[in-house]
């Protein structure tokens, strides 16, 4: 971001200024009791980079409009396969200085530096993606990003912007994979998402990191009037992970969606902080996450459903489900409601519970093998959410993957 | 509020606001520090232990922070409040032994005409120390003690100090420590082994002075296959300065016995309601918290269970109404320590006029906790668009085969239900009264049915003039 227009350097020199002057977490906050942020290495120096041990073979590029992929936040030139006219794909630090008039009012106006975690993704990030759909556009094959880390460096940051103009459409894939390293590399990534009035966008985030990853997401969605929205969150790799969907609904009508899925195992920690916002009348948002925790894995979920005054006919729905699969595992689960309007209809439910014994014999009394049953159980309890993602490639991949962490 | 700067809140609805002319035995100046705190207990002629207690309390809460959780407690003066105030020279075992006008308090309160009609023993306190006291002769000859808390530590040391405090040390949370530093007051219950008590205890708590802080400490020992259900109730005049209730309930209950302790605080809209309650319960035992928040202008309390026998049950039905300038932060808190323990949570919230009211709640089960189950159900109703109604429940499962359940919603009040009642000749109001008193029926049944009467007279009144 070396020829970084002067608004976007005065940016980065607020957010580092606001990183000496914020206090430093502790971990005693209520926010980050449960994910202390040295845990995520965001204290403390820099981590110095494990090392390299392997290298991440990138998906092959069929089926996507456009791919993005950046090795340690360092980007390789764009991979444009398939663009409707006037679409954007480009990375962000360029696009600050081609596309400004679309970049400025938006970038850091959902997730801003105010807050420790902001302040530090802008004042570090280097490269990312700005993905722009024109207004009536549809956009019918994803655009892709890939982040990898390699453990050359001990610090890999990401950056997402995406503009979807009126009664656009577009599918946008963020992915985070790393081979298993041994060192602590922190990872840190922002994504703002505009959908204008009477637009459409899913975005799926997945987290599919290997060992000694540790990552803060923040993923920001604001929706327009008669806008849908619909956020997706995979999170099946990395050490210790928080993730922090916010869904905004600034538009009457609007339909705003967080759906997740988490998988556990060993001894990985997991934090999803899943909110929406209804700040206009009639809107319509559901958030609904579903985690399966083993071995010594804990798993955290806190949901908010914020309804302020002024937003009648708001129609808000949260549920956490949790699956615990062996003795030793532990999942928190958190689900707020915080309703100041009156005219609304709100419910949340969480629930922690077990494979069912019966199920599994049911199973195995039809031939099924044991472990084959577990599989077929935590599929059909993800289903829910696998159902969502559009892009079947990347369904049947994601669900393989969960699959194989069965124990 | 017109034009001077009146003498009292005028709450037109809160039927408790009179107070009573101040004549009092005692009455120290406000605020806390170590020379009231001796003050209070060499008042009470108090053992040296229980004086070192209450020192060593004293040091913890002024190292604690203030909670910035929950409600505002911005506006709470710790110096500006009364810790201990003597209201008679002695404790009366009749009415005629009270003091005419204590006993006047009482009497349009209704306490002296319930006891003979449905209770088995009553405790009456005013302002720091009970002033009257009865119990039933039959009970009294089973070995069931059921005194205030000060008698029982001159009268039977040796089984309140076992007890004391290990339910909720000091340390536990920052009112807890101000409780233990300066209690004054509350019941003392032991119930020997198998003895059921079949009709209520009851202790009323009456705050009269303006300033006053109240600081209860109730202990109830239920011993193996034993029952008591103990009922308290809470008033307070309605002045324009606050005042701070700050009890302390600790409560065992053994081996295949139960307890059931039910509240209806109804404390006027400047009393700061600041409680913390708990109960063991061992193995096979119940314990059963009705508790019911219809006043004060702040209430923070979570009653809790700790089930650390297998087999234990716990359960909490919360009702919470929140008018103009009050929040309800009530909740529950569940712990399973022991296998196969269960636990419910009922919980029904009403706002209205600006109100708030929140559920907080925890259920956390251990690990070891095998076939643990709990299921939380909240369900708010708002009755206009000035309130506000939170949920923050909090759920931890250390245990594989756990089956933990919550549910909650919020909703208005639907039109199309009052238009249907007022198509059958009901006025709006009588309307909305109609299904409010409908939604917390679940929790009304529960309750002797006096009480239910009461809850339910008290939600009326709170509702009046709310609509149009």
């Amino acid at each position: 971001m070396a020829d970084a227009p002067a608004w976007a350097a005065e940016a980065r020199t607020t957010a580092t200024a606001n990183l000496d002057a914020l206090p430093v977490l502790t971990g005693m906050e209520e926010e980050w009791r449960f994910t202390p942020p040295a845990d995520l290495a965001m204290t403390g120096p820099e981590p110095s980079g494990a090392g390299a041990t392997g290298t991440v073979v990138l998906p092959a590029t069929e089926g996507r409009s456009a791919r993005l992929a950046f090795t340690d936040g360092v980007p390789a030139p764009a991979e444009i396969i398939d663009l409707p006219d006037g679409v954007i794909v480009s990375e962000l630090g360029q696009a600050l200085i081609d596309h400004e008039s679309l970049v400025r009012p938006r970038l850091y106006s959902l997730a801003g530096f105010d807050d420790r975690p902001g302040a530090l993704n802008a004042a570090h990030w280097d490269a990312g993606t700005f993905v722009f759909v024109p207004r009536g556009v549809h956009l019918t094959l994803p655009v892709e990003t890939v982040l990898t880390a390699t453990g050359a460096t001990g610090r890999v940051f990401g950056r997402t912007l995406i503009i979807v103009e009126e009664g656009a459409k577009a599918t946008v894939v963020d992915r985070y994979v790393s081979p298993d390293l041994d060192g602590p590399v922190q990872a840190s990534s922002v994504v703002e998402m505009f959908v204008a009035e009477g637009g459409e966008l899913e975005h799926v985030s997945y987290i599919g990191w290997g060992s000694g990853m540790r990552h803060h997401a923040t993923i920001r969605a604001s929706t327009g009037k008669d806008a849908r929205a619909r956020s997706v969150n995979v999170t099946l790799g990395g050490d210790v992970v928080r993730v922090e969907p916010t869904m905004y609904c600034h538009g009457s009508g609007s339909d705003a969606r967080a759906l997740g899925m988490y998988f556990a195992t060993g001894n990985q920690h997991f934090e999803h902080r899943v909110v929406s916002r209804h700040e206009a009348p009639q809107a319509y948002s559901n958030l609904l996450y579903k985690g399966a925790i083993q071995d010594t894995a804990h798993t955290v979920f806190f949901g908010n459903l914020v309804v302020p005054p002024g937003a009648p006919g708001t129609d808000a729905y949260q549920t956490n489900r949790n699956l615990i699969l062996t003795e030793g595992a532990r999942a928190d689960t958190i689900p707020f409601l915080e309703i100041e309007t009156a005219e609304v209809k709100c419910s949340h439910a969480g629930a922690v519970g077990r494979v069912d014994d019966e199920q599994v014999f049911y199973l195995m009394s039809r031939g099924v093998p044991e472990l084959e049953a577990k599989h077929l159980i935590v599929y059909g309890f993800f289903q829910e959410v696998l159902d969502q993602i559009s892009f079947g490639e990347l369904r049947d991949e994601l669900a393989a993957a969960a699959r194989a962490k069965v124990r | 509020m017109s034009t001077a700067k009146p003498e009292i809140d005028i709450d037109t609805t809160y039927k408790y606001g009179w107070h009573d002319p101040a004549n009092y035995v005692f009455e120290p100046k406000k605020g806390l520090n170590a020379d009231v705190v001796r003050e209070i207990s060499a008042l009470k002629n108090e053992p040296e232990w229980m004086t070192k207690f209450r020192l060593r309390s004293l040091e913890i809460f002024e190292s604690r922070e203030i909670p910035d959780w929950g409600g505002d407690l911005s506006s709470l003066d710790f110096q500006d409040i009364f810790y201990f105030i003597r209201a008679a020279d002695h404790q009366g075992r009749s009415w005629d032994d009270v003091p005419d006008d204590i006993r006047n308090t009482f009497d349009r309160l209704g306490i002296p005409e319930a006891e003979q009609k449905f209770l088995a023993g009553v405790s009456a306190q005013y302002e720091s120390e009970v002033v009257y006291h009865s119990i039933r002769e039959d009970l009294e000859e089973k070995g069931v003690i059921f005194c205030d808390t000060d008698t029982a530590l001159r009268e039977h040391e040796e089984l309140f100090r076992e007890y004391w405090a290990t339910v909720i040390p000091p340390g536990d949370n920052t009112f807890a420590a101000l409780n233990s530093a300066v209690w004054s007051g509350g019941s003392f219950i032991w119930i020997p082994p198998g003895v059921q008590v079949d009709i209520p205890l009851q202790a009323y708590f009456r705050i009269n002075a303006e300033s006053m802080g109240q600081f209860e400490r109730t202990l109830i020992i239920c011993e193996p296959g034993s029952y008591v259900h103990y009922v308290e109730g809470c008033t307070a005049p309605t002045y324009s300065a606050d005042s701070l209730h700050s009890a302390v309930v600790e409560i065992i209950v053994k081996k295949g016995a139960r307890c059931r302790y039910s509240t209806i605080q109804n404390w006027s809209n400047n009393v700061y309601n600041l409680v913390t309650k708990r109960a063991v319960a061992h193995e096979d035992a119940v314990m059963e918290w009705i508790d019911g928040n219809l006043g004060s202008k702040l209430t923070m309390k979570y009653p809790a269970v700790w089930m650390v026998g297998p087999r234990a049950r716990g359960e909490v039905l919360s009702v919470a109404m929140a008018g103009p300038g009050m929040h309800q932060d009530a909740g529950a808190k569940m712990v399973h320590v022991a296998p196969d323990t269960s636990s419910t949570i009922i919980s029904k919230s009403i706002s209205q006029g600006g109100g708030r009211t929140s559920y907080r709640g925890l259920v956390k089960v251990e690990p070891g906790a095998r076939r643990a189950k709990a299921s939380v159900v909240c369900d708010a109703l708002l009755l206009d668009e000035d309130s506000r109604s939170d949920t923050y429940p909090y759920m931890d499962i250390q245990e594989e085969d756990a089956s933990i359940g919550h549910e909650a919603t919020v909703s208005k009040v639907a039109d199309d239900q009052i238009f249907y009642l007022m198509s059958r000749g009901l006025s709006e109001e009588a309307a909305m009264a109609m299904i409010v008193r409908g939604f917390i029926e679940p929790i009304a049944k529960e309750l002797p049915m006096e009480y239910a009467v009461e809850l339910n007279r008290l939600i009326e009144l709170q509702m009046e003039g709310s609509i149009g």
